[in-house]
Order: structure tokens, then C-alpha cells, then sequence
């Protein structure tokens, strides 16, 4: 089955998801910043990866919500999503598809050969790798400015590599660097390798996910409630490992408080 | 019989509720603590109905300060398609609607406190489909609302005891909370790596030297919840959800709903229609 009218939503199982953080936390303004470690409902996640192979996260798994099993058949989409946030910034929903980690800092050398087919993607609809985004994701802090890059299996099957990105020294801990896809590149099957370079501390982790809605927070203690037709209902399965990510206009995070609905059938 | 088209909302009976809090509430400050109100008495003045229920109450519509709410025909079910609010408020702020499923309280907050609950009442079971989106919350219950000062005074550390979605007996992280005026709210995290509240085990606090402030505690399931824009758009107006925006969500006739919103330092009056669908 699937929701094809809005009759079909007003009858599908509707389930209510709860995504808060309950303290703020600093990030660099301006840009994305995770908050999966931070305290609140869910409880706080490990930043950390467990695997430097990758892992493919659920939503059973510690620090994320955990969704209702979905009836036989059925299938999910999300289909409504308020977001609201105690400063001004965008909040970001993700299923977070895959993580390796950590890899430290290590000047000129390859960390780790990473081999994505260990753990394939499985949420990814249709195998539309366009969907897939690949970002760097701070564990532990710099020192120095550090040059990342990912060598990745493209849309097509071919092996690439990413142009650098440049880590600032004063990146905070949770913060997210999208990886830019090689030249004419639109999307990422899998993790071939991490490399980086420069500095002399500091651990990553490497995500791949699947944005599925984000909210403008025009201003402090201020949010939007996205209907079906905003959120665009994209396709929810009941393993996703939903987080959210925050991109405050200054280096106060704040506080973020999530709602999200999924409907299936 | 459920609705489950939207001509079957179209021909629903609606119920239409009305919740007037005409006596300004008090200060608020930041977005996890805010005015709160029963959605019921106007004269709630964003403290709510003293307790004395320490080891707990399950909080019905038809409790005192609560909306009483339709009781719908045979086997029909109440939905909610339509809130307007409106608040007078001239900065932006949002606000969200629950049902409160648990409150204990009062709880002191002078010294070290530790009440662990005598057989909590677990009633409210039946009113939620899972235990996976519960939210604990704490709110300064004792005090002079709307008046400038702290009504909390230390440095009072918060821990309740729970037992997550899994029946697993957990504590919330000990919370600092700041020292708020009476009506003030919380939402206190979970254990890390824990999911969803199943149960209220009890309340310990810590480091408060006031004698008099209070706390109580709650147990919500979050229904719905919107923004409210800020002037020119807020003076005397009107921010509709539709059912889209409320998602239709089911509420239980025994529901105790309970209402939250989050803003600036400022005071102000407020209404809520409720449009309850049946059918």
C-alpha cells in the first residue's frame, strides 16, 4: 500500500515522534552542527562511531528515536514536521544512513579503507544515490587546520574523489562539513576511504544521510509546523535513524524541540 | 466509527472549545520554560491548581482545572482539526498542547529532597498507543506569577526517576534549573542512550533554599504545537492550524489537556479554540 490522497493519510496509522534537546550547546555559527550527543529526549547519543568499516544505524539504536514498527505492507512517509528553537538558525531533519569512525588526524595519510560494502545502504529509495549526502562530523576537537577528503563510489559505480575540505581549527564538536562531490558527480553509493591531513589532534566521523525536512527559525523561541504538502512526504522506513542537526545564525545553538509525524500504510 | 476520509471529517460533528485566560499570565523565559495553563479555568494565572498528590494523580478532563471534554457516541473518537490561538503577546513565541498524563506534586525544593512515589497510579496506560514519545517535565508551582524576581533560590539540581520504554528503572541527568518565577517550565531530559517513559518512579532535588517554592512533575504526550508570529500579525489575532497542521491526532476523552508556550519576558492574556472532530 501506499498514500496516494489525503484520504489515505486521515486513515493511515499516524505516529507522533518526539526529537528534543534539552540544553543548548555552542557550535560555529552559521553552520551545521549536530546535536545527537546532546542531553534530552531521546537521551543523548555517542558521537563517536563504533566501526571505522562503517556501521548502518537504527532506530533502536542509543540516541535515536524509536519508531513504531510499521504494519505488513506498509510503507512510511513523513507527513508532518514542527520544529521550533530557542534562537534563530534552520533545524535539519536526517536519517543518518551510515557512519564510520572515528578517524583521527594524521598528516598525509589515508586512515582507513573504509569498505561500503560491508555495510550497503538500505534506506535509500529506489537506489537513488542523488538523495545521499556525505558530510565530516567532529568528534573530538582540532588542532590546526585540517584538509579532509573521501574517496567515494559515485552514482555510477565509479570510484571518486571528493575536493578537499578545509576544517577550521575552531570547529566545535558536532560540527558537519558536507563533502562536495567530484566535478559533475551526483551522488554517493558508498565509502571507499577518509583521508586526511594537517593538524595534530582531533577525530571525525564520516555520515552519510538523507535529509528529509528542514524549518526555518526566523527568530528565538520561534519555529513553523510543516503539513504534508510543506514536508513534501518522503518515504520513512521503520528502522530510519532519525537526528536532527542545527544551523544557528550565531555560536548559541540553543535549545531544539522536534515533532515529527509519520504516517504509514 | 474513526474518520478515515476527508469526507468523513467534512460530515463529523465538531466540537468547539474555548479556553479564555483573561488575566494576564506571568513572566516567562526561554523556550523550554514558559506560561502553562490546564486548558480549562480562566483564572489558572499560569500557576495551575495547588496539588497535594505526592506520589502521584492521573489527571482526567473532568479533574478540576482541566477542559471537559465531550464524551463522544459509542464507539466514535475525538480528533483534533482545529486550534486557533490568539495571544496578545507582541514578540514571537510558539506554544504546544498536551496531554498531561501523570502530575505529582507539591514537591519541596528546600534542601535535599527524595519522595519516591507509593504505587503511582498507572491509569493513563490506556491513553497513549506506546511509551515511546512520553516527555517529563517540571514546573515552579508556588509563587507570585507575573511578579519580577525568582521565586526558586539556590542552585536546585532536578532528578527524576523513571522507567524508560522498556520497563528498565532509569534517572533523568540531574538538571540545573534556573531560579524561575512560579508558572515556569522544564522538560527534563532522558538517560542517554534511553528511550520513552513507561512509568514515574519518583522526585529528588537538591541545592534549593527557598522554602516555599515548589515543584511539580508531569508526564505529557505531546498533540500539537505551532508558532505565533510576532506584531504586527499577533495584536488581537488569530494563528490557525488546520487539520493538516494538527495531523488529525487522536485525543482521548479522558484526556487532561495542558498547554505550554514559550517566549520572551513578557506578560499577556491569551485564547484557544479547540475544534474536536467526532466520528
Amino acid at each position: 500500500m501506499t498514500i496516494a490522497s489525503i484520504d489515505d493519510w486521515i486513515s493511515a496509522a499516524r505516529q507522533i515522534i518526539d526529537y528534543t534537546k534539552t540544553v543548548s550547546k555552542t557550535v560555529s555559527g552559521g553552520n551545521i552542527s549536530s546535536y545527537f550527543e546532546v542531553a534530552g529526549a531521546p537521551g543523548a547519543g555517542t558521537l563517536a562511531g563504533s566501526s571505522t568499516t562503517g556501521v548502518v544505524p537504527v532506530d533502536t539504536d542509543a540516541g535515536f528515536p524509536k519508531i513504531t514498527n510499521f504494519a505488513s505492507g506498509a510503507i512510511g512517509y513523513l507527513s508532518r514536521f514542527s520544529a521550533f528553537g530557542s534562537v534563530s538558525g534552520r533545524l535539519i531533519l536526517f536519517d543518518r544512513l551510515w557512519v564510520g569512525g572515528t578517524y583521527a588526524f594524521n598528516s598525509g595519510t589515508t586512515v582507513v579503507a573504509a569498505n561500503g560494502d560491508a555495510t550497503p545502504l538500505n534506506r535509500v529509495p529506489d537506489n537513488d544515490w542523488s538523495l545521499v549526502e556525505a558530510y565530516f562530523e567532529l568528534v573530538t576537537a582540532t588542532t590546526g587546520t585540517q584538509t579532509l577528503s573521501l574517496v567515494y563510489t559515485d552514482q555510477d559505480g565509479v570510484s571518486r574523489t571528493s575536493p578537499t575540505v578545509s576544517a577550521s581549527a575552531s570547529s566545535t564538536v558536532g560540527r558537519l562539513y558536507r563533502v562536495p562531490l567530484f566535478a559533475g558527480g551526483r551522488g554517493i553509493q558508498k565509502v571507499e576511504s577518509v583521508v586526511v591531513t594537517g593538524g595534530t589532534a582531533g577525530t571525525w566521523n564520516v555520515i552519510l544521510v538523507r535529509r528529509l525536512a528542514e524549518v526555518r527559525i526566523a527568530g528565538g523561541n520561534y519555529g513553523d509546523t510543516y503539513d504534508m504538502f510543506k514536508v513534501g512526504m518522503p518515504r520513512v522506513y521503520d528502522t530510519s535513524a532519525l537526528f536532527c542537526a542545527s544551523q544557528a545564525d550565531s555560536t548559541t545553538g540553543g535549545i531544539i524541540d522536534a515533532k515529527i509525524e509519520i504516517a504509514s500504510k | 466509527m474513526a474518520i478515515t476520509t476527508l469526507a468523513g471529517l467534512r460530515s463529523a460533528r465538531k466540537h468547539r472549545l474555548v479556553h479564555l485566560q483573561n488575566t494576564p499570565t506571568g513572566a516567562t523565559q526561554g523556550l523550554q520554560c514558559g506560561f502553562k495553563e490546564a486548558l480549562a479555568s480562566p483564572d489558572q494565572n499560569g500557576v495551575g491548581p495547588a496539588l497535594a498528590v505526592l506520589d502521584g494523580m492521573v489527571p482526567v478532563s473532568n479533574s478540576p482545572g482541566y477542559l471537559n471534554l465531550p464524551v463522544p457516541a459509542g464507539s466514535n473518537k475525538l480528533y483534533l482539526s482545529r486550534v486557533e490561538y490568539t495571544s496578545q503577546l507582541t514578540t514571537q513565541h510558539r506554544f504546544e498542547m498536551f496531554d498531561c498524563l501523570f502530575v505529582s506534586g507539591e514537591h519541596s525544593t528546600n534542601g535535599t529532597v527524595t519522595n519516591t512515589y507509593t504505587s503511582p497510579p498507572t491509569s493513563w496506560q490506556s491513553r497513549v498507543p506506546n511509551y515511546d514519545n512520553l516527555e517529563i517535565w517540571i514546573e515552579v508551582c508556588i509563587g507570585t506569577a507575573g511578579v519580577a524576581g525568582p521565586d526558586l533560590t539556590g542552585s536546585t539540581a532536578i532528578v527524576v526517576d523513571y522507567k524508560d520504554a522498556d520497563g528498565v528503572t532509569q534517572a533523568t541527568p540531574s538538571f540545573l534549573i534556573p531560579n524561575l518565577d512560579a508558572g515556569m517550565a522544564y522538560q527534563l531530559p532522558l538517560q542517554a542512550g534511553t528511550k520513552g517513559v513507561s512509568e514515574l518512579l519518583g522526585y529528588n532535588s537538591s541545592g534549593g533554599t527557598s522554602a516555599t517554592a515548589k515543584i511539580n512533575v508531569r508526564l505529557m504526550n505531546p498533540l500539537a504545537g505551532q508558532s505565533y508570529p510576532a506584531l504586527p500579525q499577533a495584536t488581537s489575532g488569530a494563528m490557525p492550524m488546520d487539520f493538516l497542521q494538527t495531523g488529525l491526532v487522536e485525543v482521548h476523552p479522558d484526556a487532561a489537556l495542558f498547554f505550554y508556550a514559550a517566549s520572551s519576558t513578557s506578560a499577556r492574556s491569551y485564547e484557544i479554540l479547540l475544534e474536536l472532530a467526532e466520528g
